[in-house]
């Protein structure tokens, strides 16, 4: 663990320094930067993937240096082809999901988004570049994306770290497992936590060769002052030697009428990808997702938003 | 974060050694250096439970620096970089300023590999770009998207006016696609 060092008398730098760290921006920074702005063909666009690379990079440093790995192959930012088409500065960082590093310039105070980027990203990180291009500056984020990000209303640096862990994918739930009798902590039986409201329709058209597993998880979701809780449901039917079909079901918590309005309920895939979304009104008695099968080994999410607060469980087939 | 407050005293603090300064010419040096100070960045935070803290943190800091400076100069001479006083253009990577881009770059506007990557684009050896298309409007798809982009350099706006879809829709779409077709651009395209 990281020791206090403001107790340590040996202590030989100000600790009123500002929290917005400073990565230098070397020999491979710099080529990285070079290899992928190359041979464009249009310098207005190679002028822009080099910055977009290096702020990019100084992103992944810092990142990096927190404990996080990145995924350069799924990052589109580093590969030659991405920056023809999109104007894009994203990182993928792995467990965790996909993010943007705008770069900015020298003493700028508004940075702007381009609308190649204004989605499929968990949050807005914005570099300000030194003028010499030695050195790179994370500002701050944003978790949501705008046309413009005032520098003043970033989120602090330092709280990316705890943003980014609330994304972060667990080992998935393996529905097998589930159907052979195994159990998993925080998951009950349906009846546990849904009395009588139990009300999993079931699985249409195919015959279920063998019986369903129905189980439910009682989810904390929402922002400090407005705490509200629901229950995930999810029932799966095993319907030949390697396929299951599944649905998914949001009731509200047991001491509630009805689920929250605006609560978002949806369905990705391996890449985050989401296939299926749904949203409650008001008074919503349960929300459901459309069903869906799977083979084994086949890996997908449940997510969960209400506002800006997230869960995720991931499961597999 | 307590790693952001380390980074940046090491990054501002004038007390870092400078090994071998003498030896280099200063904008060479200047790069050595920083790249030096860039690993050993990365080596603090991961061993940082190896700091002892009966050493002063400069003192641990200085330490790796100077071993950390060493790699930097073996790396950066097995380029086949000379050593020559008078010359920057012994960097082995150009280090332009933001100044310095738009110059840098002029030479673009005559060189291209853009060519190879549209006639792939139209060849679409295994058919991914066609069959990709938006929901419900099988015209709209990967390839057309990508032309639109790469060949009339036209806008999202105007791209979405055209085929009557919400910008959100296509970028969503095509970002995507993107990520999941980078793999068959390396394939065809990697030189």
């Amino acid at each position: 663990m990281i020791q206090d060092r403001h107790a340590d008398p040996n202590s030989e730098y100000d600790s009123q320094l500002p929290i917005t760290p400073t990565v230098p921006l070397a020999f491979e920074a710099r080529a990285i930067a070079e290899r992928c702005s190359r041979g464009r063909g249009n310098g207005q666009q190679a002028k822009r993937t080099y910055l977009n690379v290096l702020a990019v990079w100084a992103s992944e440093f810092y990142l990096r240096c927190l404990g996080f790995s990145i995924d350069r192959d799924r990052t589109l930012s580093y590969s030659r082809f991405a920056g023809y088409f999109l104007d894009t500065a994203d990182l993928w960082v792995e467990s965790v999901g996909r993010l943007e590093c705008r770069p900015l310039m020298p003493e700028a105070r508004v940075a702007s988004l381009p609308l190649d980027v204004r989605s499929d990203r968990l949050a807005y990180l914005i570099v300000e570049l030194a003028p010499s291009l030695h050195s790179a500056t994370l500002r701050g984020f944003s978790p949501t994306p705008a046309a413009t990000l005032a520098i003043d209303e970033l989120r602090p640096i330092e709280t990316l770290p705890g943003y980014l862990a609330q994304w972060r994918v667990s080992a998935p739930i393996s529905l097998s497992a589930w159907l052979s009798g195994g159990a998993i902590a925080g998951w009950e039986a349906l009846e546990n936590l849904l009395g009588n409201r139990a009300q999993l329709v079931p699985l249409r058209s195919q015959p279920a060769v063998a019986a369903g597993i129905g189980r439910a998880k009682l989810l904390d979701i929402g922002l400090q002052l407005s705490d509200r809780s629901v229950v995930l449901a999810i029932a799966v039917v095993r319907q030949s030697d390697d396929t299951a079909s599944v649905r998914v079901q949001l009731f509200p918590s047991p001491d509630e009428a009805s689920v929250p309005e605006s609560l978002e309920l949806s369905m990705l895939d391996e890449s985050g990808e989401t296939l299926q979304v749904v949203r409650s009104r008001q008074q919503d008695n349960y929300i459901q997702l459309r069903s869906f099968q799977g083979r084994c080994g086949d890996r997908f999410s449940l997510e969960v938003a209400w506002g800006e607060a997230r869960v995720r469980e991931s499961f597999v087939f | 974060m307590y790693l952001s407050r380390l980074i940046a005293a090491i990054w501002h603090s004038d007390r870092l050694s400078h090994p071998q300064r003498g030896m280099w010419p200063p904008e060479l040096y200047r790069e050595l250096h920083g790249e030096a100070v860039q690993r050993t960045l990365m080596e603090i935070c991961q061993k940082i439970d190896d700091y002892n803290r009966d050493y002063s943190v400069l003192a641990w800091v200085n330490y790796r620096l100077k071993k950390r400076f060493i790699d930097v100069v073996r790396d950066y001479q097995k380029k086949g970089i000379t050593y020559s006083p008078r010359s920057q253009r012994d960097l082995a990577v150009s280090m332009p300023s933001i100044d310095d881009l738009d110059a840098y770059f002029a030479v673009e506007d005559s060189v291209s590999d853009a060519q190879l990557l549209q006639q792939f684009i139209d060849d679409d050896p295994e058919h991914l770009f066609r069959s990709a298309h938006v929901k419900n409007r099988p015209e709209v798809t990967f390839q057309a998207l990508a032309k639109a982009r790469l060949v009339e350099q036209q806008t999202w706006e105007e791209i979405a006016s055209e085929c009557q879809i919400s910008v959100q829709t296509l970028c969503s779409f095509f970002n995507r696609r993107l990520r999941k077709l980078i793999p068959y651009f390396q394939k065809y395209l990697q030189s």
